[in-house]
């Protein structure tokens, strides 16, 4: 459609820019809050530009402890977040590539039982299962501990469902080649089909990572033990510190720096992401 | 090198399937069998039982005298060719070339050298180090071949090699697979639906129909004295045509079904008054008013082919369609009548329920 309307085109460049405004005014606010002091949040008017506490604050959010959220300081509590969200994401795309690969290249009694059990844990994510899942977890001695934090998120339908869709979309010759060229079950799962997974193992990451990173209610329950707090459970703990103050401007700090590893996380892997949806390796 | 037996083999898909029944085909060391037929007549599924890719329901298979029924594809010393190329999409051209080589554990160097030596066949050289999808259709399947005769295998299969790609192409790899038999010396099997590619790779034809096989022989032998009406129709374009019709008391006049009759000099080979169908090719009919075998055509419409044309037609009251085929540039006007005489050493004779060849 070629289409020259200059009245159109700034109407719908105004949308757009109003658009990413919106979408970015929290975030500026929040940058801005984190460099000033204490007091300045709780005046009118609120600050719009820089302050110069940036250093004081960011220092003392990464190394000193932080009384209100336990006296643990953010880096701890962002090593915390990146392990666990590390944990389930490279958990799940495991366990679900290899439930996958099982299910649609494998002939075994009860297959398709096993793929419906499977399918069925979509009804149940953690919040339904919270209850039984702790039992487990603590008759397994695994609270206060990453194990306790991961495994009981690594299962997933989701996961498992994508990749048997990609898998059933890989041709049969190259299962029949890979055969005649002597590679066994293992061999053709290493060489040819997890290569030609890359790019949707690349967007699950993503997915997946944002999704372990952003885990509250389960890291609440298990953790009780401040070295294994995460850091979307230390913004909560700040904003609730009961009766001073909420500190605002050690709130925001905490809230960008969680910021950081999913968005360096969708940087890096966003070409892959890209690449997977519009190009067909088959 | 090697030879491959195939025993009365068979093979049933569950819920009683019947693909295959009954198969016996002996293939002698460096010769190029093409399995034909139309498509579901089960030559798919004898090529990938000989794969290893099908299990075998009954009988046996050997290769080189062993029996390989239970043999996994990868130990049956065989290469197979897909008809969609089946590259390893991740990988290079030397990538899928080295593939299998790496699997069976050969040295370094000595998969470098087949690899040097295959692409040097294949005028793959300048293309070792893309990948597949930077190749075009004709390109891809000579990688295919390569991946096939790198591994030096003792039988190569071949699935429709040819299909996906266009008529012009299709001839030229045709002529580089038949140069590349030639000097590899090893035994093909084939697998085609058509019958041009059939009867110009094949040393020996194995025609299939309905999981069966309908006749074996070398292209000429199906050409000239196809088994049946349905290898008869089969093989030749345009392809046979066949009238069914009674002979007379003597059996030297075929009353048609549809109309008219066809008078010969000598009594055909077949029972007087027996219901018959009488098969000329239309290369075999030449235009003549004089002799035995003649008929009188009613031009429909022609193809000018230019090296031939060919007339279609038809036969007495209209109802028995026909094709000519005659050299060179001819004119013909719809309507017209063209009388047609047939020597008698081109006709063939298949009775009219079996099917089967009666002369």
């Amino acid at each position: 459609m070629v289409e020259n309307r200059p009245l159109l085109k700034l109407f719908t460049h105004a949308v757009l820019i109003l658009g990413v405004l919106f979408l970015c005014f929290p975030v500026w606010m929040s940058l801005v809050a984190s460099t000033h002091g204490p007091g300045a949040l709780s005046k009118s008017p609120i600050p719009l530009w820089f302050g110069d506490q940036a250093w004081e604050n960011y220092s003392q959010l990464i190394f000193g402890g932080m009384s209100e959220a336990g006296g643990v300081p953010v880096g701890m509590m962002m090593l915390n977040s990146l392990i666990m969200a590390l944990g389930i994401t490279i958990g799940k795309i495991a366990v679900s590539i290899l439930a996958a690969y099982a299910i649609v290249y494998f002939r075994f009694p009860f297959r398709m039982g096993f793929f419906w059990m499977i399918f069925v844990t979509l009804m149940l994510p953690v919040e339904v299962r919270i209850l039984p899942t702790f039992d487990v977890v603590t008759k397994l001695g695994l609270l206060n501990s990453y194990g306790g934090l991961i495994v009981p998120l690594i299962a997933s339908a989701t996961a498992t469902f994508l990749f048997r869709q990609f898998f059933l979309t890989v041709p049969d010759e190259l299962v029949e080649a890979a055969r005649i060229d002597r590679a066994g079950p293992m061999r053709f799962f290493w060489d040819i089909l997890l290569p030609l997974s890359r790019t949707n193992i690349a967007a699950l990451f993503i997915i997946l990572f944002i999704y372990g990173w952003n885990q509250y209610l389960w890291p609440l329950l298990v953790t009780t033990d401040e070295s294994l707090y995460t850091v979307v459970m230390g913004i909560q703990r700040m904003v609730n510190s009961g009766e001073q103050l909420p500190v605002w401007h050690y709130i925001m700090g905490t809230a960008m720096l969680a910021l950081i590893p999913p968005v360096i996380v969708v940087v890096a892997m966003q070409n892959l992401f890209v690449k997977g949806l519009v190009e067909s390796e088959k | 090198m090697a030879t491959l037996e195939i025993k009365s083999l068979g093979k049933t898909y569950p819920g009683n399937v019947v693909a295959a029944e009954g198969i016996d085909i002996a293939i002698e060391d460096g010769e190029l069998v093409v399995l034909v037929g139309p498509s579901g007549c089960g030559k798919s599924t004898i090529l990938r039982m000989i794969a290893g890719l099908e299990t075998i329901t009954t009988g046996d298979l050997f290769i080189a005298g062993k029996r390989v029924n239970d043999h996994e594809p990868g130990e049956r010393d065989i290469a197979m060719v897909f008809q969609n190329y089946a590259l390893y999409p991740h990988m290079t051209v030397r990538g899928n070339m080295a593939y299998g080589l790496r699997n069976e554990g050969q040295p370094k160097a000595e998969i470098e050298r087949r690899i040097a030596e295959a692409a040097r066949t294949l005028r793959l050289e300048d293309y070792l180090d893309r990948k597949p999808r930077q190749l075009s259709g004709g390109q891809r399947q000579r990688v295919a071949m390569g991946r096939a005769i790198v591994r030096e295998p003792r039988i190569f299969l071949f699935d429709e090699p040819l299909s996906n790609l266009d008529a012009k192409l299709r001839t030229q790899l045709r002529a580089e697979l038949k140069a590349l038999h030639r000097r590899l010396g090893a035994t093909f099997v084939y697998v085609t639906h058509d019958q041009v590619e059939a009867m110009s790779l094949a040393d020996r034809i194995v025609l299939m129909n309905a999981g069966q096989v309908e006749q074996i022989g070398t292209p000429l032998d199906l050409y000239l004295r196809p088994a049946s009406r349905f290898v008869a129709d089969f093989i030749g374009s345009p392809n046979m045509n066949v009238f069914e019709g009674v002979l007379d008391g003597e059996a030297r006049a075929l009353t048609l079904s549809g109309g008219g009759s066809i008078r010969f000099a000598d009594p055909l080979p077949a029972a007087p008054g027996a219901r018959v169908a009488l098969g000329i090719r239309p290369e075999h009919l030449h235009p003549g008013d004089e002799g035995p075998g003649r008929m009188e055509l009613t031009v429909t419409f022609i193809e000018q082919l230019g090296a031939d044309t060919v007339v279609h037609g038809t036969l007495g009251n209209g109802r028995e369609p026909l094709a000519v085929r005659l050299d060179g540039v001819q004119m013909r006007e719809a309507g017209a009548s063209l009388p047609l005489i047939c020597s008698p050493e081109h006709i063939h004779l298949f009775d009219a329920d079996t099917g089967r060849r009666l002369n």
